[in-house]
């Protein structure tokens, strides 16, 4: 099994930052623009280390100006492409060139960014695992429940706001709904898989999930007793969820089982 | 961008130029709006112009050749660059004509790695001497002067002190073929010193010789080619992995398929493991437990007999013993063979296919159903591997395999068989001359251990003394070239280190070979030595092979301080004074050309003059039918005029010397199986399926195979091998589940003897309650002197027990038991 | 022999491959392939299952076949049209091969061939696959795999003939020929299983 460190990092901070992005517009947080000031650059931080990470990944740098050639034809093209927009919008906003009216195309360019990043992966030789909707609803789910929890340890107090209360809510309701819906098929996926494959990726899986539901958990009581204004404990809630996505994402790559070997 | 492109100049600045542009307007195209989700094939890849075809290296390239023991030789063309070999290309120098018996002699994956094999870390450099304790794998780099002195004083101290006799050259066939680099060039210096000592038979057939030199006057290699399936309907192989024994392109793999499609002929398999023979060529396997071969071929006489489906008329007039008719004088009362089927014999037991059933694991149903087949079927080829024999009692398969043969009247007949493995039939390769050998007593060569530790306690009755009635001295001095018998390859390696570690024993180990194996470890002097793209040689057919053809080999430059085994032997010669008797004033292409002049034109008169004009040839084919002589077929059409080489003149299925062996050879009767029976019989043995003792504890049987990555333990430590061919233990998902083990676990497999740590294999292509291991792969004791081996090598859980009635190898008749680690 | 100037597919005669991985160590020789990037495959595929009866006898219905796989310079190669920077091209004879000077080793190409071809190759820094030997080819040189086969059971043939006559390799363990139409033609070994059973019958996946 291997892991794909650097695509984890890079796909769950990616996520994260296009979370934060969405939820700035969801829970109005341009009202605030100090508040606003510290997501755009939480922001733009992760989706900068997150681009780091993606190029320890490659294996040789010399051509990766060509990295865009295939745009017409290749995810990964596009998704360096719309990283890089995505990259470029938020710095605009965090130095203000762009006004804080564009921060709904901000938090659009962001969810097309984990869409794309999303097709990478659905793809035929890793039938039935990748090619199917769970990249899709795993990308979605993480970024929305990140970017809730990370607007709610970035200001544990705006929890008060409706619109924050409202925004934060549906974000988590909706990525934990999208987490969950891949263990509806997951075993229909698995079944034709040769039986001692399946059962070392069983117990993988068990062992990750396990995890993964540990760390959500706990982190999501941390969080909820942090939000009255104990910034601390929201911010260690936070950390602790995002381990949990790092953990899982570790189960989605090492679940590249090849169809020919 | 800095771009340092070597070799191919594929590119051209220009070219970098225009994909630079492209790049740079298909970003700018795609930041205008392209590329969203779902249309992936909106834009084309951007038309980049193909890069240049690289170009082939023109490196020249030399003849050379892979002659392990595998049965074949192949040709390698070994492309030379700065003195090395860099790329390995095999025979294309004819278009395949099967039927002429020409074919293109392409290498399998053993001979394709040589380069890796050549140039691998384990490649010995210059000549060690032991600086540790013997075994312990400490040596110090010495001079081949040096080295020589000692080893050519030790030399004259042991023919001085203990006689020739004490000085043995081991079994070894890391090298098959070619005068030059065979094992006779040590065996000439020592004929020339007054004598040497050697064993008799192998570790390959030992069984089969013995078994078939009872039933046929004849020492195995016996059988109708195996081309001759193309003449029948039904070919019966009682084991026989020709497709991964003998796997070379040029050799039976290749027969087999193409004489299975011209024949049309329906090929059953008897085989613990779905053979990859089994997978080419079987329309049918039949599995069964390992050592059982007899009471199947007992249970397939028995339907035979009973169903009149036998030859009586040849039974009567060839062979002797078949039941009281030609029962010879002297005979035991009831002591026939069909006593013995009906259950009329020593035991009263018929030998159904019910009561086959359960010993060998085969349905009683399927017994008569073969049985049928075979008797139906004429003629019918019925033939046996070289796996069967080497069981505790190995000798009653064969002979029993043979039986059948005899009762449906398929010997000396075309398209039918005797029983055996083709008898083979290819063109000479020249050998040195080795004079006379003054000693002439020898031993089996299983009991070469025997021999160092208590040789003069040897006699003719008990141990098989050939050329006298005792053994004349203990081994004292051993030259082990080419070869990983002494440690690898022979039975119960914890058993060998204790013995060879007492130096008092043997006083000197001399290992000459290119790697340092398992066995080198346990030389007192190693020397290093050339492989055979290294040294020029005349080759061809090996012995297991059906064509004519020849080959003379070219070399590149020697690795390090190693040398060709005849240069070594001059120079021992010299210092035993006798360089002149031993040259006979020729240099190595002195004889090339002498043995070329003498040995291949004789045999291929068409062949250039001279050795010059015959290496520019390359190799040399002659066209030959896939027909052959058909073995004993004079004996066949008349048995009088034509007499087997047995005592009675016929097929002796009561064999009055197995008789009269039988009461002079003292054996233990604790040991279950240690029985000289006369006629051919089913013998429940020690570790067999039936020892239910010790199945108690160890209940799985453990069986070698010749595995595909390796010649025996040749080519063990290449990479290349291991990861394509891993070294694994076969086990059936039913025993694997009982213990809790999923494929490619780590396990150990273990009993009384010692302990493997290797993966799994979990594979229904294994009968249950049944272990393989693929034979050969080094021994790499966990720390030194521990019975713990990580190397995987099967020696280390076989028993050193020879058989009782040719005192031969038993290595696939083991008990273990087998768990995760 | 053939002309090897014109588009070729692989033929793999799997009712003659006796699984002896000649063809992956010629590759390897050929190619000066380290351990860990094996350009060629041996697959194994093996299925049955064991019975066991009263008196100790044994019913089985086992059955393996093996087929050597490769890049099968598919007709539709969608490791080209996957690749970011155009490394993966087209080139001469409809042979897929990259242009290790474009290349950045994202292993996006491997990922999303359904026959793991592209191999990534960390001392070279790039991915590395079969491009047929097109310096052998352009020399008129077979194939190193194919003037390897002992059993003489990979060959080459001209494309459009072959695969009109023999069709695209459709068997377990490959995946189904339609994602890619791969350049490969296959004589079926006579238990050959459906390629919907092609995750299941994989035997061998720790030898490459």
């Amino acid at each position: 099994m291997t892991y794909e460190y650097p695509l984890v990092f890079f796909t769950v901070l990616g996520q994260l930052a296009a979370g934060i992005a969405l939820l700035i517009c969801l829970t109005g947080l341009q009202k605030h623009p100090a508040e606003e000031r510290r997501a755009w650059i939480v922001s733009l931080a992760t989706l900068a280390v997150a681009g780091v990470s993606a190029f320890f990944h490659l294996q040789s740098f010399g051509a990766t100006p060509f990295a865009l050639s295939n745009v017409g034809s290749s995810w990964l093209s596009r998704e360096i492409l719309l990283g890089a927009i995505f990259f470029v919008l938020i710095a605009l906003r965090v130095w203000n060139v762009l006004k804080a009216g564009t921060n709904w195309l901000v938090g659009i360019v962001g969810v097309i960014f984990v869409l794309v990043m999303s097709q990478i992966y659905a793809q035929n030789a890793v039938a039935p695992l990748w090619h199917s909707w769970g990249p899709i609803l795993s990308f979605l789910g993480t970024m929305l429940l990140l970017g809730g929890t990370a607007v709610l340890a970035l200001a544990p107090d705006a929890w008060e706001r409706p619109a924050v209360v409202a925004g934060v809510s549906s974000a988590l309701v909706g990525g934990l709904f999208a987490l969950s819906m891949p263990i509806f098929w997951v075993g229909g996926v698995l079944s034709p898989l040769n039986p001692v494959l399946l059962g070392t990726f069983a117990t993988a899986t068990i062992c990750v999930t396990l995890t993964q539901m540990t760390c959500f958990a706990a982190g999501g009581v941390l969080t909820a007793f942090g939000v009255p204004g104990k910034r601390m404990l929201a911010q260690i809630g936070f950390v602790i969820i995002l381990v949990g996505a790092v953990v899982g994402r570790m189960l989605f790559y090492a679940a590249n089982i090849r169809l020919g070997g | 961008m800095a771009r340092n492109k070597k070799g191919t100049g594929a590119f051209s600045s220009e070219r970098r130029n225009i994909l630079k542009f492209g790049a740079l307007s298909c970003a700018a195209g795609a930041a205008g709006g392209s590329g969203l989700l779902g249309l992936s094939h909106l834009f084309q890849p951007t038309e980049a112009e193909a890069f240049d075809v690289p170009k082939a290296s023109d490196d020249p390239f030399i003849y050379t050749t892979c002659v392990n023991n595998c049965g074949s030789t192949c040709v390698l063309k070994a492309f030379v660059r700065n003195d090395k070999v860099v790329r390995i290309e095999t025979d294309d120098g004819v278009e395949d004509d099967w039927e002429n018996g020409i074919f293109q002699i392409r290498a399998c994956p053993r001979g394709r790695s040589m380069r890796r094999h050549m140039y691998s870390p384990g490649r010995l450099k210059t000549p060690l001497k032991r600086v540790g304790k013997r075994g312990e794998g400490k040596f110090e780099p010495v001079s081949w002067d040096e080295a020589l002195d000692i080893v050519a004083a030790k030399l004259k101290h042991c023919i001085k002190e203990y006689g020739n006799a004490s000085v043995y050259s081991h079994y070894a066939s890391g090298v098959i073929t070619g005068p030059m680099t065979r094992r006779e060039n040590f065996w000439r210096l020592m004929n020339l010193l007054g004598g040497f000592s050697l064993g008799y038979s192998d570790y390959s057939s030992a069984q089969n010789q013995a078994g078939l030199r009872y039933l046929y006057g004849k020492p195995g290699y016996s059988g109708n080619a195996i081309s001759d399936i193309v003449h029948t309907k039904l070919a019966v192989f009682f084991g026989a992995n020709l497709c991964e024994t003998r796997s070379s392109g040029g050799g039976l793999q290749y027969e087999i398929m193409e004489a299975k499609r011209k024949g049309n002929t329906r090929i059953i398999i008897i085989d613990p493991r779905y053979t990859d023979t089994s997978v080419a060529v079987a329309d049918e396997w039949i599995p069964i437990r390992p050592g059982t071969d007899a009471a199947l071929a007992s249970a397939l006489a028995y339907v035979l007999i009973k169903e009149n489906m036998i030859d009586r008329e040849y039974l009567n007039t060839h062979c002797v013993g078949f039941d009281v008719a030609t029962l010879p004088e002297g005979a035991p009362e009831n002591s026939s063979y069909s006593d013995y089927i009906m259950g009329t014999g020593y035991d009263m037991v018929p030998k159904t296919p019910e009561w086959a059933a359960s010993i060998t694991g085969i349905p009683a149903a399927r017994i008569y159903g073969l049985a049928r087949e075979i008797g139906q079927a004429k003629p019918c080829y019925i033939m046996q591997g070289w796996g069967v024999q080497r069981q505790a009692a190995g000798e009653m398969n064969v002979m029993a395999i043979a039986a059948l043969a005899n009762l449906t009247g398929n010997v000396g007949l075309r398209g039918g068989n005797n029983g055996d493995l083709d008898a083979y039939h290819s063109s000479k390769t020249p050998r040195m001359p080795i004079g006379q050998n003054a000693v002439k007593t020898r031993f089996p060569v299983f009991l070469w251990l025997k021999a160092v530790e208590d040789g003069k306690s040897m006699t003719a009755d008990q141990d098989g003394i050939i050329g006298g009635d005792r053994y004349p001295a203990d081994i004292k001095f051993i030259w082990n070239y080419a070869g990983n018998t002494l440690i690898n390859q022979h039975s119960e390696i914890a058993e060998t280190e204790r013995v060879l570690s007492d130096e008092s024993k043997c006083e000197m180990i001399v290992v000459m070979d290119t790697h340092m194996t398992s066995s080198a470890k346990w030389a007192d002097i190693v020397l290093p030595s050339c492989m055979y793209p290294e040294q020029t040689d005349i080759v061809g057919p090996s012995y297991a092979m059906n064509t004519d053809w020849a080959l003379l080999t070219e070399a590149v430059k020697p690795f390090f301080d190693s040398r060709p085994v005849y240069d070594v032997c001059v120079d021992l010669a010299r210092r035993m004074g006798v360089e002149q008797e031993y040259t006979e004033g020729r240099d190595r292409e002195g004889w090339i050309e002498h043995l070329y002049q003498t040995g291949t034109r004789k045999i291929f008169p068409e062949m250039p003059a001279t050795v010059a004009e015959a290496r520019k040839l390359g190799v040399h084919y002659r066209a030959k039918s896939r027909d052959f002589p058909v073995p004993f077929a004079d004996f066949r059409q008349d048995p009088v005029a034509n007499p087997l080489k047995t005592p009675s003149g016929k097929v002796e299925l009561y064999s009055a010397a197995l008789y009269a062996l039988s009461q002079k050879r003292k054996l233990d009767s604790n040991v279950l199986g240690d029985v000289i029976p006369f006629v051919p019989q089913y013998v429940p043995t020690w570790d067999g399926c039936e020892d239910v003792k010790a199945k108690e504890t160890y209940p799985l049987q453990l069986i070698g195979f010749h595995y595909k990555g390796r010649t025996h333990s040749h080519y063990a430590n290449v990479d290349w091998l291991l990861e394509a061919l891993p070294q694994m233990v076969w086990i059936n998902p039913i025993d694997a589940a009982q213990r809790g083990i999923s494929h490619n676990d780590m396990v150990k497999v273990s009993n009384e003897r010692g302990e493997v740590h290797i993966r799994a294999k979990v594979t229904p292509r294994i009968i249950p309650g049944v272990l393989a291991m693929g034979q050969g792969a080094w021994h790499r004791p966990m720390a030194q002197g521990s019975k713990v081996d990580v190397g995987g090598c099967i020696n280390t859980l076989t028993k050193y027990r020879p058989t009782a009635i040719s005192r031969a190898n038993p290595m696939h008749t083991n008990l273990v038991q087998v768990d995760r680690i | 022999m053939i002309d090897l100037n014109q588009e070729l597919v692989f033929v793999m005669d799997s009712s003659r491959c006796i699984g002896c991985k000649t063809c992956m160590i010629a590759c390897k020789d050929k190619h000066d392939n380290p351990v860990g990037v094996s350009w060629r495959k041996v697959l194994e595929c093996t299925s049955g299952d064991w019975a066991q009866a009263p008196d100790g006898s044994y019913t089985q219905n086992v059955l393996a076949y093996y087929m050597s796989v490769a890049c099968n310079h598919c007709e539709n190669p969608i490791c080209v049209s996957v690749c970011p920077t155009g490394a993966m091209q087209i080139v001469e004879n409809g042979i897929v091969a990259i242009d290790t000077d474009l290349c950045v080793g994202c292993g996006e190409c491997r990922w999303n061939c359904p026959y793991s071809a592209p191999v990534l190759d960390r001392a070279k820094k790039h991915m590395t696959k079969c491009d047929m030997c097109r310096d052998y080819l352009a020399v008129g040189k077979l194939p190193a795999c194919v003037a390897a086969c002992p059993s003489r059971a990979l060959t080459i043939a001209p494309r459009k003939e072959a695969v009109a006559k023999l069709g695209r390799a459709e068997a377990a363990p490959l995946p189904p020929s339609g994602l890619t139409e791969p350049n490969l033609c296959l004589i079926k070994h006579r238990d050959s299983l459906s390629v919907s059973k092609s995750a299941a019958v994989l035997a061998n996946r720790e030898e490459f």
